[in-house]
């Protein structure tokens, strides 16, 4: 993996068209300011990741995996649902 | 015909999801069929695509989330009160389940609109065991 380091306000570049820019550094986060065209994707990773997950979880289930699902569930204590 | 959801649970509540499901972005209307304690997602316009779910306390009893300001306003709710958290579950045949604790599907039930509010921190994983401590059980 290449590392930079960069301060705030600074910029680099990602091939011709990919600019990223350091708004600002605070905390434990940094604000960053992208440019890039419209035919470039730009995410979160974490929305990539759960994306793929999706795609995974959406497959067809099978009963049999269902079912002992289910079976595994009922011999637990029961829980709340309501809560965040 | 839905492949996936039996046919004797029941429609709990039509969700709306308005900004769809990550990598389902135009899947915006949703039935919530509910087979205690399972919960299925299945779309209204595709009927053979579904998500399995569970309520995220059921998995994990102090799984904690705090809700982004986006996601907030996408479900409008103001307050934690009337919001139910689910966790998606992938099921396959040669691996364990998981459940996405990184990403859970939260659900406004006073008015039916949900978001998958996707955490930026690494607390929880996208893949979480569901049966770990039973592994060892047969």
């Amino acid at each position: 993996m290449l590392v930079i380091r960069r301060r705030a306000g600074e910029v680099l570049l990602i091939g011709e068209d990919v600019e990223i820019e350091v708004l600002d550094i605070g905390g434990s986060q940094v604000k960053l300011g992208i440019r890039a065209p419209k035919h470039v994707i730009v995410l979160r990773k974490e929305i990539q990741i759960t994306g793929q997950q999706n795609l995974a979880a959406s497959k067809e289930k099978s009963g049999a995996a269902v079912d002992s699902l289910l079976h595994t569930l009922k011999k637990r204590e029961p829980a709340p649902i309501r809560a965040l | 015909m839905a492949r996936n959801v039996p046919s004797h649970c029941r429609v709990t509540q039509l969700l709306e999801f308005p900004h769809g499901l990550p990598a389902f972005e135009t899947q915006k209307r949703f039935k919530l069929i509910d087979r205690e304690p399972l919960l299925f997602l299945e779309s209204e316009t595709t009927p053979e695509l579904s998500f399995l779910l569970l309520p995220v306390a059921l998995i994990d009893p102090g799984y904690q989330l705090a809700l982004s300001v986006e996601d907030r306003e996408a479900i409008g709710a103001s307050s934690n009160s009337g919001l139910l958290c689910l966790a998606v579950i992938t099921t396959a045949e040669d691996s364990p389940p998981t459940a996405n604790l990184l990403a859970p599907v939260v659900v406004n039930l006073a008015c039916g609109r949900a978001v998958q509010a996707v955490r930026s921190d690494s607390v929880y994983s996208h893949k979480h065991p569901l049966l770990a401590d039973e592994a060892s059980c047969s």
